[in-house]
Order: C-alpha cells, then sequence, then structure tokens
C-alpha cells in the first residue's frame, strides 16, 4: 500500500521536475540574452512573477485546499516578503549612490552624515531622514532574507495561536484573517509607519552589485530562481500531503471534531500549516517584488488576498496542479485584458471594452464555476473526462 | 475490581435550563453499562462532559483509580490519577477515552484502511506524525480490527461508501484502533439492519472483556441484548439504576417512557 | 468707485429736518478750518477735533467716518470741503449736509484728503464717542459691535461711561462685557482686573479663554546669572529638557507626547553668546566640515589624513589643533558647552506685571479648561455615536442574513454603493432635496431588494450548508456589481447632497456643536433599530425568521418554508442595504467603492456583536464606533493608526469571546 502510494508519487514528482524544466529552458532559449529574443524581457519577468504567484497559489492550497482554513491573508504574507527583501535592495542600492556621490567630496561622510543622506534618499519623500529601527538590519542581506521567513512566520504564529486556539473557524476565522490584513495594510499606509507609506518601496528591480548584467538578464535569472523555488515547493508540499500529517490535515478539513476526539490537538496542526504557508508565501513575495520593482501597502489590502483565493478556486482547490493553473492563467488573462491588449468586441452601438469589463466577466465567472464545479476548471475537466469514459 | 471513571455531582446549566443536575455515575475497569433515557435526558451532555467538550458548572469527574501503599500511615491511599475537566478533548481521547458520536462520523474521502491509519495509537505531534510510515505491526493490528469489526472485505474501499451500519462499525473501529480504555458508544444501533444488530450488540459485548464500555441508547431491546446495568436518565437525573428487568418494571421508569 | 456712494446712503436715511437747520453752521465750520482739515497731522488735528463736538451728533459722525475712511475731498481751487458722487467720468459734488449740489467737476479738479494712520486714531476714537452715545440704538449697537473687534486703550474710560448712561438693558449687558476684556487688555488697576478675572469663572466662551490666555502671553527666552526677584516670572526653563505650556509655565517632556523642549542645549548657549555673556562662538559640526576641507595639504588636514575623518570625533579633534595654530577660531567642547550653559538660568517673564493678576488667570483658566475638556468628553461621546449608529446601519442587514442563513455576503457593501447611487440618480431627476431623498428611501429600497432576491435565487440558494464558497460567491459579485458601477458611473466621486435642512448644526457651545446630518443618521438607526425589533419580536414574519435561525430543520418540519424565508430575509438585509447607502452617501462622496470601505468594519460589527441577534449587532456596532473614536483621540492626526489599533483589539476581543457580546448558548450555538 504505502509503496503503491510513493511509486505514484514519486512518478508525479518526476513528471512534475520534467515540466518545469523543459518550461524554463524552452523560455530561456526563447528569451534575448540567452536565445534567439522572441520572448522580451518584459514578458520575461511576467512570466518569472506569475510563477511567484504560482508558489502562493500552492500555499494557499494546501492552507484551504487541503487543510480548511479559508486564508484571507495569505497575500499579505507575500507583502511582507516582497517588503523584507526590498528593504535590502532600496538600502543597499541608496548606499552606494550616496557613497559614489560623496567620492567628489573632499572629506569621506561620517556614518551620521552617510545614514542621513541615506535616510533623506529613503525618507525625504515622506518628510524623514531618520532611518526607523526597523531598518537597522536593512544593510545585511542574509538578516533580511531570515527576516522573509521570520517576521510573516512570527505573525502567523501569534494571530493564528491566538485564533486557533480560541477555536475560531469557518467564515469567522476568514473574517478575522481579512481583518488582520486590512490592519497591516492600514498600518503601513501610514507616513510614520517607518516603511515610506503609501509610497511603498521602489527601485527593486536594481539588484546592488549587479548593475552591470542589466535587465535583460537579471529578468531571467529571476525567473529560474523562482523556478527552482517553484519546483522545491511543489515537491515538498507533495510528499507532505502523501504523507500521514496530508492524511491528518485533510481530516480536519473534513471533519475537525472527530480528528479532535481521536486524540490530536488540531490546534497545532492547523498552527503548523498556517505559519508553514505564510513562510512559503513570503517567499514567493520576496522573489516576486524584485521582478515587480516596486510595492507598495495597496498590494496588501484585502482584495488582493481574496483575488488569490479566486485564483485557486477557479483552477481547483485541493489539487496542487489546480491551484497552479489557476493563479497562472487568471493572472496571464488579467493581465492581457487590463493591458488593452484583448480586442474590444463592438456591438455597433454598444462597445465592450476588455479594460472595463474583465473583472465583471471574471466575478460573474466565478460566481459559475463555484456553483457548477466545487474543484474549479480542473475539477470541471476531470468531470468531461470521467464521464466520457 | 477498580473503578476507572468517576463522576461526582456534577451540573450544567444552559441560559437556565438545567440539562444535568447533581449526576453521579462510575465505571469499573472491564465493566459494561448502558444508559437510557427519553430525548432531552441529557445523555448526549452526559457524553460531551467526560470527553471534554463541555465544562460542567460544578462537580467532578476523576480517571483512572489506583491504590497506593503508603508507608506512614500503614494504609493504602486511593489516587485518581486524571481529573478531565482540567483537559481538553484530544488531552482526554489520549488518555483512553474514545468516543463514537450518535451519528457516524468517519472521513467519508478516505478509505477504510485509511481511516483506522489515522487513529492509530502513535505520537500525535505534528512534527513526528511529517515522518511516520505504518510498520508490519501496526499493519497487522489494523487487519485485526478490521476482522473484528467485519469490514475486512471493505479495507479498501471509500469510506462515504459503506453502508450506515458499516460506518458505525467502522468508528468503533477507529476507536479500537486507538487503545482505549473506556469507550463511550452514542446510539450504536441506530439506523441497523436486524443483523447488523446482533453482529454490533456481539462486538460491544466482546469489547468490554478487556475494555470499559458504557453504551447511550434509547432502544430498550437493543440494551436488553447487552445484558448489563442500565442507569435511567431523565431530566438531567438518575431516575433508576439495576439490570433492565428491574429498570423497565420501576413505576418512574414507565411513567417516563410511556407518560403519564 | 462706487462703492463711495453707498457709503452715503445711510448718513442720507438718517438725514432729517431738524439736522437740516443747523448744517450751514457746520458747513461754515468745516470750510473755516479747511486747512487744518486739508493738512490734517496728528499735532493739529485736536483744535478741530475739539470744537466740532459742539455740532448735533449725525452731522458730525457722518463727517468723521468719511474723513477717516477717506472718502472726503475738496476742490483744488476753493478749497472747499465736499462730499462726492461719480458719474462716469464726471464729479458730481455735494454740500457736506449730503443733498445740497455745488456742482459737476472734472476728476482733476478735486483731490482726496488723507488723514494719515495717527490722525485717523484720533478721529475714530472720538467717532466711537460719538457713536456710542448716539440717541439712535442702532447706531450705538452697531459701534459696540464694531468695538468688540477691535479694543483700543483710549476705549476703556468710554466704555465706562457708556455703561453707566446705557439705558437700554440689552445692549448695557454687551457693553459690560466688553469693558471686562477692556479692563483685562487695558486697565491699570490689578483689583479691577482680579474682579474681572473672577468674574469669567466656568465660562467657557472661546473670547474669554483668549483674553486670559493673553494675560498668560510670556516673554521670550530670558538669560541671567541669577533669578531675578521681584519679577513675574512665567518660567524657569532648563535647555533640552521643558517645555512651555500654553499658559506659560513650564511643563517636562512626557512620554505619550510628540513634543519638544523648548531650547537646546546648542541654542541656550548660542542665546548667551548673543547676550554677549560667553566669548566664544560656538562651532557647528557644518562649521568644522568647512574649516577642514578649506585646510587640506597634501590630502592631510594638520597630521590627519583625510580618509581618517570619517568620524565626528576625528574631525573635531582636527579641528582643534588647527585652532590651536590659530588658523581657526576657537573650539568649544560639547562638554563646555554644557558647563556654560548650567552656569546660568534661563527663564521668561510673564508681560502682565502681576502675579495676583497672572495667577488668578491661571486659576480661572484652568478650572475652564475642565470644562471645556467635559464638553471635549461629549463631543467625543456623540462622534462615537454617530461612528456607532453608521456602522450599525451598515452592518444590520449583513447580521440579519448572516444570523438567519450564516451566508457571509461579500456583497453586502456593494448594495450599500447601489443604494448610494440610487439616491445620486434620483436627484439627477428630481431638484428639490427633500422630496428626491424621500423618493430615493424606498427606491433604494426596492432596488437592492430586488437585486438581493435576484442573487439568492441564482446563486446562493446553490450554496447552502458550503458557507465558505458562499463568501467566495458573492465576492465575484461583488467585484462584478463594482466594477459595473464604476463603468456606468465613472470613477470620480457623485454628490448625493442633503437637502438644506440638514445642513449646518445644533451647536450647544463654542466647544460643542453637533451636525443635523448626524442627528438624521442617529434618529435613522434608531428607527430601523425599533422596525426591526418590531418585525423580529411581534409578527409572524419575526417569528418564522427565528424559528429557521435557531433550528432550521425542526423550524421546516413544523411547516415554515424556509427557503421562503431565506429569500425575503436576504432581500430585506439587502434593502437595508441599500437605506443605508443614502445614508452614507450624504456625509461622503458617492463612488463604486464606498461600499468596500465599511466592508470589513461591518463584517467585524457583526463578529463582536454575536450573530443572529439585533442586540448583538448594536453592542458590536457602539463597541467598535466608540472604540474608534476613542483611539483616534489619543493621536487625532492619525486616523489610519487608529483603525489599525481597533482592528488588533478586535482580534484579541475575539480571542476572549469568541462567539461575540451577545451569544447564543447551548445547541444551537454548536452549529
Amino acid at each position: 500500500m504505502s509503496n503503491y502510494i510513493s511509486n505514484i508519487a514519486h512518478r508525479h514528482m518526476l513528471i512534475f521536475i520534467i515540466a518545469i524544466s523543459i518550461f524554463s529552458l524552452f523560455v530561456t532559449f526563447l528569451s534575448e540574452p540567452y536565445g534567439n529574443g522572441l520572448i522580451s524581457t518584459s514578458f520575461v519577468k511576467t512570466l518569472g512573477k506569475t510563477v511567484c504567484l504560482c508558489i502562493i497559489a500552492l500555499a494557499m492550497d494546501i492552507v484551504w485546499g487541503y487543510c480548511g482554513i479559508l486564508s484571507l491573508g495569505h497575500f499579505a504574507f507575500f507583502g511582507l516578503g516582497g517588503y523584507m527583501i526590498g528593504m535590502w535592495l532600496m538600502y543597499e542600492r541608496t548606499s552606494i549612490i550616496v557613497i559614489e556621490s560623496s567620492v567628489s567630496e573632499l572629506l569621506p561622510l561620517t556614518e551620521t552624515e552617510l545614514s542621513a543622506a541615506i535616510g533623506n534618499q529613503i525618507f525625504g519623500v515622506v518628510g524623514g531622514y531618520e532611518i526607523p529601527a526597523i531598518w537597522m538590519f536593512a544593510d545585511n542581506l542574509l538578516i533580511q532574507l531570515f527576516l522573509v521567513v521570520a517576521v510573516p512566520g512570527v505573525l502567523a504564529f501569534i494571530f493564528g495561536w491566538l485564533a486557533f486556539r480560541s477555536r475560531v473557524t469557518g467564515v469567522y476565522l476568514s473574517i478575522l484573517t481579512q481583518a488582520m490584513t486590512l490592519a497591516l495594510s492600514l498600518y503601513l499606509f501610514q507616513n510614520d509607519s517607518g516603511l515610506r507609506g503609501n509610497n511603498g518601496l521602489s527601485g527593486l528591480q536594481n539588484i546592488p552589485g549587479l548593475e552591470y548584467l542589466g535587465q535583460q538578464i537579471i529578468s531571467i535569472w529571476f525567473f529560474w530562481i523562482s523556478c527552482i523555488f517553484l519546483l522545491i515547493i511543489f515537491l515538498i508540499f507533495y510528499l507532505l500531503i502523501h504523507s500521514k500529517f496530508g492524511l491528518i490535515i485533510t481530516s480536519i478539513r473534513d471533519n475537525e471534531t472527530r480528528v479532535r476526539f481521536l486524540g490530536y490537538n488540531v490546534e497545532i496542526y492547523k498552527l503548523f500549516v498556517f505559519v508553514l504557508t505564510a513562510i512559503v508565501s513570503s517567499i514567493a513575495g520576496a522573489l516576486y517584488y524584485p521582478q515587480a520593482g516596486i510595492i507598495n501597502p495597496a498590494e496588501l489590502a484585502p482584495i488582493a488576498s481574496i483575488y488569490l483565493a479566486v485564483w485557486v478556486a477557479i483552477g481547483g482547490r485541493g489539487t496542487l496542479y489546480g491551484a497552479m493553473i489557476g493563479a497562472a492563467t487568471v493572472s496571464l488573462f488579467s493581465s492581457w485584458f487590463t493591458g488593452g491588449q484583448a480586442p474590444d468586441i463592438s456591438f455597433g452601438i454598444l462597445n465592450i471594452e476588455w479594460v472595463n469589463w474583465w473583472t465583471v466577466l471574471l466575478g460573474f465567472g466565478f460566481v459559475v464555476i463555484t456553483i457548477f464545479s466545487e474543484n474549479g476548471l480542473l475539477g470541471l475537466v476531470k468531470k468531461i473526462f470521467v464521464s466520457e469514459k | 475490581m477498580s473503578t476507572l471513571l468517576k463522576v461526582e455531582k456534577i451540573s450544567v446549566t444552559f441560559d437556565g435550563f438545567k440539562a444535568i443536575n447533581n449526576l453521579s455515575y462510575s465505571i469499573e475497569k472491564s465493566e459494561l453499562k448502558a444508559i437510557i433515557g427519553p430525548n432531552g435526558a441529557g445523555k448526549t451532555t452526559f457524553m460531551d462532559i467526560i470527553t471534554g467538550q463541555t465544562k460542567p458548572n460544578e462537580g467532578k469527574v476523576l480517571f483512572g483509580k489506583r491504590e497506593v501503599w503508603l508507608e506512614s500511615d500503614q494504609k493504602y491511599q486511593t489516587i485518581w490519577e486524571e481529573n478531565l475537566l482540567s483537559k481538553n478533548e484530544s488531552q482526554i481521547a489520549l488518555l483512553g477515552i474514545g468516543r463514537k458520536f450518535q451519528r457516524p462520523t468517519v472521513f467519508e474521502l478516505k478509505s477504510v484502511f485509511e481511516n483506522l491509519t489515522i487513529s492509530l495509537k502513535k505520537n500525535r505531534n505534528p512534527f513526528n506524525v511529517l515522518f511516520q510510515k505504518i510498520s508490519n505491526e501496526e499493519y497487522e493490528k489494523i487487519e485485526k480490527i478490521l476482522n473484528e469489526i467485519n469490514l475486512d472485505i471493505e479495507k479498501n474501499r471509500v469510506a462515504g461508501e459503506l453502508s450506515h451500519g458499516q460506518k458505525q462499525w467502522l468508528e468503533i473501529g477507529m476507536l479500537l484502533t486507538q487503545d482505549p480504555k473506556l469507550l463511550l458508544i452514542d446510539e450504536p444501533a441506530a439506523g441497523m439492519t436486524v443483523n447488523e444488530r446482533k453482529k454490533t450488540v456481539q462486538i460491544l459485548r466482546k469489547l468490554s472483556s478487556d475494555k470499559s464500555v458504557i453504551v447511550v441508547e434509547h432502544d430498550m431491546e437493543f440494551v436488553k441484548d447487552l445484558e448489563c446495568e442500565v442507569t435511567v436518565l431523565h431530566e438531567g437525573k438518575i431516575l433508576a439504576e439495576g439490570s433492565i428487568e428491574s429498570v423497565s418494571s420501576d413505576k418512574n421508569v414507565v411513567e417516563v417512557y410511556l407518560g403519564r | 468707485m462706487k462703492i463711495k456712494f453707498f457709503i452715503l446712503i445711510p448718513f442720507l436715511l438718517v438725514f432729517n429736518f431738524s439736522v437740516l437747520a443747523h448744517h450751514n453752521e457746520f458747513d461754515s465750520f468745516i470750510n473755516n478750518n479747511a486747512e487744518l482739515i486739508i493738512k490734517s497731522s496728528s499735532k493739529t488735528v485736536d483744535t478741530v477735533l475739539n470744537n466740532i463736538q459742539k455740532f448735533e451728533s449725525p452731522l458730525v459722525s457722518n463727517f468723521l467716518e468719511l474723513w477717516k475712511l477717506k472718502n472726503l475731498y475738496f476742490i483744488k481751487e476753493t478749497r472747499k470741503i465736499i462730499y462726492i458722487k461719480e458719474k462716469g467720468d464726471l464729479i458730481e459734488a455735494f454740500e457736506i449736509d449730503g443733498i445740497t449740489k455745488i456742482g459737476i467737476y472734472d476728476k482733476k479738479e478735486i483731490k482726496k484728503i488723507k488723514p494719515n494712520s495717527g490722525v485717523r486714531a484720533k478721529i475714530d476714537t472720538l467717532l466711537v464717542k460719538y457713536q456710542i452715545f448716539n440717541p439712535d440704538l442702532t447706531v450705538r449697537k452697531k459701534s459696540i459691535a464694531s468695538l468688540s473687534r477691535n479694543i483700543e486703550p483710549d476705549h476703556l474710560p468710554l466704555l465706562r461711561k457708556a455703561s453707566n448712561s446705557e439705558q437700554n438693558s440689552e445692549l448695557k449687558d454687551e457693553i459690560d462685557n466688553l469693558l471686562r476684556f477692556a479692563v483685562i487688555k487695558y486697565s491699570s488697576s490689578e483689583v479691577e482686573k482680579l474682579d474681572v478675572i473672577n468674574s469669567f469663572e466656568n465660562n467657557t466662551n472661546i473670547a474669554i479663554r483668549a483674553s486670559l490666555n493673553q494675560l498668560l502671553n510670556s516673554s521670550d527666552i530670558l538669560v541671567a546669572d541669577t533669578l531675578p526677584a521681584n519679577k513675574n516670572i512665567a518660567r524657569v526653563i532648563v535647555p533640552g529638557l521643558t517645555t512651555k505650556e500654553s499658559n506659560g509655565s513650564a511643563g517636562r517632556i512626557g512620554i505619550l507626547k510628540s513634543e519638544k523642549y523648548e531650547i537646546s542645549i546648542n541654542s541656550a548657549y548660542d542665546l548667551l553668546f548673543k547676550n554677549n555673556l560667553v566669548k566664544k562662538k560656538r562651532v557647528t559640526k557644518e562649521n568644522i566640515k568647512l574649516s577642514l576641507k578649506q585646510n587640506i595639504k597634501d590630502n592631510k588636514v594638520g597630521e590627519f589624513p583625510v580618509h581618517s575623518l570619517n568620524d565626528d570625533k576625528t574631525r573635531s579633534r582636527a579641528y582643534e589643533q588647527l585652532a590651536a595654530k590659530n588658523l581657526v577660531s576657537p573650539y568649544v567642547s560639547e562638554n563646555e558647552i554644557e558647563k556654560v550653559v548650567s552656569q546660568f538660568v534661563f527663564y521668561s517673564l510673564y508681560l502682565e506685571d502681576s502675579s495676583n493678576v497672572t495667577n488668578a488667570a491661571l486659576r480661572v483658566l484652568s478650572s475652564i479648561n475642565l470644562r471645556v475638556q467635559i464638553y471635549k468628553y461629549i463631543d467625543l461621546f456623540v462622534d462615537g455615536l454617530s461612528l456607532a449608529s453608521i456602522y450599525f446601519l451598515g452592518a444590520i442587514g449583513l447580521a440579519i442574513t448572516f444570523g438567519v442563513m450564516r451566508v457571509i455576503n461579500m456583497a453586502h457593501g456593494e448594495f450599500i454603493m447601489m443604494g448610494a447611487y440610487t439616491g445620486y440618480v434620483v436627484q439627477q431627476f428630481i431638484s428639490n432635496h427633500t422630496l428626491s431623498l424621500l423618493i430615493a428611501l424606498p427606491l433604494a429600497f426596492f432596488v437592492t431588494f430586488t437585486a438581493g432576491i435576484i442573487m439568492e435565487r441564482l446563486v446562493i440558494r446553490h450554496l447552502y450548508k458550503k458557507p465558505l464558497d458562499t463568501l467566495l460567491a458573492t465576492f465575484g459579485i461583488s467585484i462584478a456589481l463594482q466594477q459595473i458601477a464604476k463603468n456606468i458611473f465613472g470613477t470620480q466621486a457623485r454628490p448625493l447632497t442633503s437637502p438644506s435642512w440638514l445642513d449646518g448644526s445644533l451647536s450647544l457651545s463654542d466647544d460643542l456643536s453637533i451636525s443635523y446630518i448626524r442627528i438624521a443618521i442617529f434618529i435613522l438607526s434608531l428607527i430601523f433599530l425599533a422596525l426591526l425589533l418590531y418585525v423580529m419580536k411581534r409578527t409572524r414574519l419575526g417569528l418564522e425568521t427565528r424559528a429557521v435561525t435557531q433550528n432550521p430543520i425542526m423550524a421546516a418540519n413544523m411547516g415554515i418554508n424556509p427557503e421562503r424565508i431565506n429569500m425575503i430575509t436576504f432581500g430585506f438585509g439587502s434593502g437595508i442595504a441599500g437605506i443605508a447607502g443614502i445614508a452614507i452617501g450624504l456625509f461622503s462622496k458617492v463612488t463604486s467603492e464606498l461600499g468596500s470601505e465599511y466592508i470589513v468594519q461591518s463584517f467585524m460589527t457583526v463578529v463582536v456583536g454575536g450573530v443572529g441577534n439585533i442586540w448583538g449587532t448594536l453592542a458590536g456596532a457602539s463597541l467598535i464606533g466608540f472604540l474608534q473614536k476613542f483611539i483616534e483621540w489619543f493621536n487625532p492626526s492619525n486616523t489610519l493608526a487608529a483603525q489599525t489599533y481597533m482592528i488588533i483589539f478586535i482580534i484579541l476581543f475575539i480571542q476572549f469571546r469568541p462567539k461575540g457580546i451577545v451569544a447564543l448558548k447551548g445547541r444551537a450555538a454548536d452549529e
């Protein structure tokens, strides 16, 4: 029995490794720096970002599709990851610029002058020049990378511990996670949050020390890194859900009380899943925002997290592939339609401009999918496939 | 004989309604007991209290009596190993109290085998669970239990496809894989065919050879077949106790069951 | 130029025949003194002003007024003083009675009389005297009103006299009131001032507070070796430590307050230097940097290589070395600055000399401030109440649907928005705001009621028992509706104008006024509360709804059709959202995002309050509304932070009452 599972598991994992490799090689050979240039650098970035969205979709799928916790807050963790890495990118780059421009000065800068100059560059826009305490490690990449994991991890732990301990479940929990997200984004919107208020962090596409490479190369590198992370996280999650742990979290999803009466501490399991997926989301964000170039508090708004749930639901929750397919198709379609590239449809007087009507289509389309196919597009495909057989 | 569970003078009130009123109860090791009573007598609430889902307003629930010889006083002293009121559901379950719900609650999307692996008595810490594999002994244990609950041929079927009675057995089987000391069985006969009932009686009586079992029912016939001590609950109080014959001839019981 | 004519009008109106009889004498007096008037200076004008008082008041005060306002002219050739009226390019000249025409002149033939400011002040004083004692009550009232805007020291004796002579009791009160301000400002009598100050006790009038505060004005920072005796010292200042309070006294920097000390140690030293109390000028970091730059030789400053000058300590050492060679002005170290500054006393004096007066002012002001504080608490309470009303209106519909059907309607906010847009559209057709509001309220209910029922039939019905799926499906509807609204009405905000009788506010004191809109919203939510309580407790529908809420299966067995109840409930909840939309639209702009701004708060109201209970929603709305205002009160400039902290509070609150404030108990709650 267990051998049978592991055989199938190995086969699926192998298929995914091959698929990701082919996909990334394919993109590489069509890219500008390493191939024939059929795919533009900006599209490579879009693909890289989409891969990151697939990662967070996997996390959302684990926490919702497998563990039954409809979190409306995972995009907040995604944003936090972006902020953590963004702090290093912005600080380091500003500090390089400041030091370069101070070469022409007759005297070398003192530490206070240096930090005032950096502070002025970064925080002048919110009327400050002092570097807030939360930036104390911003000059250290390793610590900031650690914070990418630690900050959302700790936040998810505290929130999850509080919420699960008091047995908040179902829609209550969803609303509570939404409230958490709202609190976080409102906090970041303030000018004195120490993270540049609604300006957010910008210029993140410039990697300090690697400017000489140019965006063409950096974007394909980021694409590769994103693919590698997607692969690693897919494999981890795959093993996770096919282990006894996976059996238990799906059981919690289906009947929490029964699991509890079998002697399992359901809260700890939920907390484990919540924190783990929060960290994965944060990692995805830390990979996403250097490709996007800018992050601001609007990215963390509650609606983003709901969209995440929509992607996973459209693709098909409860299957790892479904989550990724949903995230990739919906986000790519969204940028295609709202980017004004989709051809408008004209009915004589009525002219359907996709820029304006795409969201309407998405909204109603989503309603239809929710009603008719609980397992999203993938479920729909399976249904048709199975019934034909 | 030594007492396994002792419930002392518990009372529960919901919004002014006394669901359990000053109730005391106890069960010995390897004893089979039944509780009967009409709807709203407080049977389910009583089970909720033992398993930690509801906390009583007053009273004590103690588990696992032990006699300890005190050298200093030259006598035995009674020690209760656990006070159940300070524990939550999963902790109580880990002490060895298994509960079958009124409605069969099994994991419908999982196979019968998977259902039983979830309940296997093993380390339940998530970090440990991550790397758990099923050993050969455990595999055999599950096979044995499958045999006991008459589900050996259904091993790989999805639990949701089982008949109502089979689900009840599966749930009992899930309790057995935990190696419990005390089983609380809520309405095991509900929705069963006559044949299934007979088998269920057999299962329960076999279980009581090495485990304590409390069966809650409102079907008098089924309880009669169990041939055990019966407690009649009414409005949160014990109305009568004794053999099924003595209880069913009790004037108060007849009044409650047949109406005035 | 037209304005000048209008100035004449009041004069013409008060003019009467008895005055006419005297005007010739006045006319000749003026023209006899024409040169003194035309070339008036504050030294020479007194004779004219003394003698002019012999004449009848209306004539004189009008003359003086025009003189003061530089509206008096003379004919260049004859030096005759005239009043004028413009007629195109030409000027029509009048005698100073304002009636008798003299003739038409060219603009070049006449000239304006421009008294200087000294003269104007003297005219003004005299004018006040005329007006204040004018037999005409309206003139007296006007003059007191204008005096109250600007009291001069000269007015003090006039006001005293007027207070004694005034017969009209209402005006006398005003004069007495004005007199008190004048006394505080200009009286030299300490006793009199103290009397007035004490009479201000418990009066929260803003003008009174301002005048008391003025008494407590203090001087710039002064410095001396020791604190001077016999002076009315406002505060002793410790540089880098004490703050300046609004009443002139010194305070300490608190932990919670974000105030700054009044003067830094460095600035205190600079002050000493300015007052010639120290000899050496402080060298700032910038100065050091500049001097070091100027003294770089061979990549070195003195013995210090340039690259080593990257911290303040090395830089100041290098500078000291330069100073030792007299290349730069001597360095004053931080220790030295601190030491020198600590040898002096910094202080500030009250501009008022008498400490009795300032003490009395301090005492009265603090008791007044206590009262003002109470008003502020009341204001805070009213703020909280109106926010709570809004949350209640926004959340009650949601609470009903959530309570009865366990369905979270994410599109609830968009129903609020639909209601607001309904109000806007109605206003486009009916311009009478009152009427349009009366039509819009039921219409909004109808529109959103229908929308709710459609949504229930098409979507929610299929998703019962799957609350999380309902949440997401309604979210899909929510984004679609929002975008549709954007496509129809555009992204800019649309106004929903309230009727004029809802403008303005109920003013209870200078510090406390409640706008009528808030009162209206409060009343509206009270009406809703009463209506809902009535429907739920007294009608068949309410009974059935409660039955479905508590036990849907049992209710179905009793012959209640849960589908029908669900549908009506959903429509009803949505309809209320529509009306809430109009209420919210009245005080904020109508945009497609209107609903989403309230939705999270509404959810939290429901969750905090407890499900399935109107009182619970009321409690939740009150808690959230008051709490938000209360937190904002600590830091009024930062409402974002207030909201953040409020949400965190709510998350913590749910820990202790997971089922909300008003929780159902027993089996029904375990559902």
